[in-house]
């Protein structure tokens, strides 16, 4: 093969003694702990600053929609690592295609319930649900850029059987960022 | 390199997993939105509403993140 | 120098555009003028960040192995190394301890400054302002230099060693880091230039949110130490869980390996607090929202439990790496075992479960719910169970012992003596009863040098002088090193004793001025301060001159057990000839029939290194 295409880490030297994957999977899960952590800050302080009060009617349709799309993409997602890792790059590269269009469309999404939005960052809940929002579409727009790269790259064939780590991952950050919404959505649209 | 057959079985039950996974997760989440709107504000919505999110979450770390070949490397499918 | 001017290059043209599309956006969308402080520094800044990492080398050597491209090959020698992106352990190690030392002296510098302002009632030399940019720069340098230079100096250049690893789990992320560093202390030197920031280091609003922009300036340096502060922490669990040596069990892991460890759970689990609510504050600031702005239903009290969630365990952080290293040297400088390790590594984990219930003992005074003060009272004297464990140990192991009274040890046995000082003194802040008098007096400043100088400190100097062959090597002057030992020791009892005086009798801290009767005291802590900071010139002479000019080191000065002894000073480039494997227990001195702790390469053991 010969595009280099080892992982990143794999130069210092202990790649041959030990599989460099486990080292990378603590690290990403340690990782994921400690984002979820910030997330977990604003939304106490979403329950701080107005307790379970929604003062103003959000679009329940819209919610509901930027929350299945996220929630498919995960499908979607999980169908390409799970394809890549079997040596099956189209259906994976589709896959990931259809993960990075949904992820743009949540984004979207999130971008047009801002446009409509009737309050503003200052008053409680809107502090809360714009810094909420707003920090979570940053981990879903950065997400989609990851993807991209991953998908280019899986075109040029960077990722045979046996050196899936980079879709893994980042599958797995996308996964992430859905659990996170798996909270939020209940904590702004729900409660 | 074309997929062996016994790639082909393996591939296709990490799939119907997957399926299974999303209409449980596609379930709970309508499930959510029902009883946000049936029964109104209070601790009753917040409890059920946390306890889906919980089951939603174990879902989504269980199958779609492999969280157990964090401490079982070489299991999980 | 090319990797620091390219990474200059970068930042600031990261800079212009990051502020350079959102003054566009301003103008072309909102109408407004194109600058606004805060704003475009906010959105300048992280661009300038990236910039600035992929100038220094995060692309050439990381960045475009994530794009398939192939990446340029490491530089293994020369000085050039230390401004360069580079992987190696004890590169980084280095780079870490010898910018955090200069922090530390330059912050020591301004509180002089801050300490002549205070000599007499009055203001003499500097404006309320300047006094307050002053003490809030030595505040935030100075937690800075705690919180990084052990665990990210000498535990990156010391604990791979003790593991017998190659290198760190992820080294490129350990060089990301470091570079991560240097941003800070220029945001925070250009906040002072642009007027400084008055909200000290703990940036309470509401004045955090309302004062000038060098306020924003403060959160983003800090936010961006922060991600260094969790990076390192992920970097020290995961290489602790996988890179020990063959027979490295966890029983048999060096005390100051548990002491990093620990410390890395803390800034792991709750660096996040302080993060987050820093940015809460940039939020307020910048996107007009009101987390901490009553007016609009927002509270300032959600800032303080926030912030304090990270920032109590914060001075575990700093302390237990330092505790482990006292305890280190203690049985290497006693010639004993350790005494009762395994309570000593069962008190470490005790202290980061119980450091992240305890943070409410800063807010007695606050408002806060009356019923929340009796659970934190109770919670926070809890910690003196553990702490005291792992004092008890550092007696247990001189008790009898034949003491090496070097430089090191000197030190090592200074940090007993200081902590319990600061330790009881503490008592008297966790108690409601007490703590409403005391509460924002200097008897909280003198408490807290206690625990984080006299603790973490004194231990930092013992840890300097003992790894100083195994870093440089070369030999320290060990009368030089006594000098600034009981110069620093003596110096240090006389500033802060009396700060307790002046608290009990009620004189506020970080106030620019204070009644005249106050006088008496605060001349004496000024020139006592000059005293102490005198014992640093010999410090800086000593290491300079040494580092350059000393004599040569053998591998092993101190005839100690632990593995980073058993190889060369300073090691080679992958730290081992032959991959080391493990045998014995690290402190078995005076042990007649204990196996080695460790031996290089598959040859049958030599004999007993102690
Ligand atoms: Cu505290």
């Amino acid at each position: 093969m010969a595009v280099a295409s080892a992982p990143a880490h794999a130069e210092h030297g202990h790649g041959s003694t030990h599989s460099r994957i486990p080292i990378n999977r603590m690290g990403i899960w340690l990782f994921f702990f400690s984002d979820a952590l910030l997330f977990a800050m604003l939304a106490a302080s979403r329950f701080y600053l107005t307790g379970t009060e929604r003062p103003h009617e959000l679009n329940q349709a819209l919610g509901l929609g930027i929350t299945s799309v996220l929630l498919l993409s995960s499908l979607t997602a999980y169908r390409a690592e799970t394809a890549f890792e079997h040596g099956n790059v189209a259906h994976g590269r589709a896959m990931l295609l259809a993960t990075i269009l949904m992820g743009a469309a949540f984004a979207i999404g999130v971008g047009f319930e801002w446009s409509i939005a009737h309050w503003v960052p200052s008053d409680p809940f809107g502090t809360a649900f714009f810094s909420m929002t707003g920090m979570h579409a940053l981990h879903v727009v950065s997400g989609v850029l990851f993807l991209i790269v991953v998908y280019v790259r899986a075109g040029k064939g960077h990722f045979p059987v046996g050196n899936t780590w980079a879709v893994t991952s980042m599958v797995m950050y996308w996964h992430f960022v859905d659990v996170v919404w798996v909270f939020f959505y209940p904590t702004l649209y729900l409660v | 390199m074309a997929a062996t057959g016994h790639n082909a079985a393996a591939e296709a039950k990490a799939q119907g997993t997957g399926l299974k996974v999303i209409a449980i997760l596609a379930v709970l989440t309508l499930v959510e939105y029902a009883i946000a709107v049936t029964i109104g504000k209070g601790p009753m919505l917040v409890t059920l509403l946390t306890v889906a999110a919980l089951a939603k979450t174990w879902l989504i770390l269980q199958y779609f993140m492999h969280l157990p070949k964090l401490w079982n490397p070489d299991g999980g499918h | 120098m090319r990797p620091l001017i390219n990474a200059l290059v970068l930042g600031i043209a990261g800079f212009a555009f990051g502020a350079g599309a959102t003054g566009l956006f301003r103008v072309a969308v909102l109408g407004r003028e194109w600058w606004s402080t805060d704003l475009s520094w906010s959105m300048g800044y992280p661009f300038a960040l990236i910039g600035w990492v992929m100038g220094i080398g995060g692309w050439k050597y990381w960045g475009r192995g994530w794009f398939g491209l192939p990446v340029a090959p490491y530089e293994t020698t020369g000085w050039r190394r230390y401004l360069d992106w580079n992987i190696d352990h004890k590169v980084i190690g280095i780079q870490y301890i010898v910018t955090f030392v200069v922090i530390f002296l330059l912050s020591g510098l301004t509180v002089l400054l801050v300490r002549l302002e205070l000599m007499r009632a009055g203001m003499q030399i500097l404006t309320e302002d300047q006094y307050n940019a002053a003490m809030s720069f030595h505040g935030i340098t100075m937690v800075a230099v705690a919180v990084a230079i052990l665990l990210g100096g000498f535990g990156n250049y010391v604990v791979p060693l003790m593991l017998g690893a190659r290198d760190m789990a992820f080294p490129n992320l350990n060089s990301l880091s470091y570079w991560l560093t240097p941003p800070v202390a220029v945001l925070l030197l250009i906040a002072v230039a642009m007027g400084g920031w008055d909200s000290g280091w703990t940036a309470y609003p509401p004045l955090s949110v309302v004062n000038k922009s060098g306020q924003t300036l403060f959160n983003l340096a800090v936010f961006t130490f922060g991600l260094v502060s969790i990076l390192g922490g992920i970097n020290f669990i995961v290489t602790i869980a996988y890179e020990r040596a063959a027979g490295l069990t966890w029983g048999r892991l060096p005390i100051f390996v548990w002491g990093a460890l620990s410390a890395s759970l803390i800034s792991f689990f709750f660096t996040q607090g302080f993060a987050a609510a820093l940015l809460m504050v940039l939020f307020d600031r910048v996107l007009d929202t009101s987390f901490f702005d009553f007016k609009n239903e927002g509270s300032a009290l959600l800032y303080e439990h926030v912030f304090w969630f990270y920032s109590h365990p914060a001075v575990y952080v700093m302390v237990l790496p330092g505790f482990a290293i006292i305890l280190e040297i203690l049985a290497h400088f006693s010639r004993k075992p350790l005494f009762a390790y395994r309570w000593v590594v069962g008190a470490f984990l005790g202290i980061v479960a119980l450091s992240g219930v305890v943070w409410a003992h800063h807010m007695f005074t606050s408002g806060m719910a009356d019923y929340l003060h009796a659970p934190f009272l109770v919670l926070t004297e809890m910690i003196s169970i553990p702490t005291g464990i792992i004092f008890l140990a550092g007696l247990g192991t001189i008790w009898a012992g034949k003491l090496w009274l070097r430089t090191p040890m000197l030190f090592a046995l200074s940090v007993l003596f200081n902590f319990t000082i600061g330790g009881i003194t503490g008592i008297f802040l966790a108690d409601v009863p007490t703590d409403l008098h005391l509460h924002d007096t200097y008897f909280v400043v003198a408490h807290f040098h206690y625990t984080i100088v006299g603790g973490e400190i004194f231990a930092l100097m013992a840890a300097v002088y003992y790894w100083f062959p195994k870093i440089t090597g070369r030999m320290y002057n060990e009368t030089l090193g006594k000098l600034h030992f009981w110069i620093m020791f003596i110096g240090f009892q006389l500033v802060f004793i009396p700060m307790f005086e002046v608290g009990v009798q009620g004189m506020n801290r970080r106030v620019a001025d204070y009644p005249a009767e106050y006088n008496g005291l605060n001349t004496w802590i000024t020139l006592a301060a000059l005293f102490l900071g005198s014992s640093f010139v010999f410090f800086a002479w000593n290491m300079a001159m040494s580092w350059v000019r000393g004599p040569i080191a053998e591998a092993n000065p101190w005839h100690a057990r632990t593995l980073e002894w058993q190889t060369s000073s300073p090691p080679p480039i992958h730290n081992f000839d032959e991959d080391p494997v493990i045998t014995g227990n690290p402190y078995d001195y005076g042990q007649p029939r204990a196996a080695a702790h460790a031996r290089l390469g598959a040859a049958p053991a030599a004999g007993d290194s102690a």
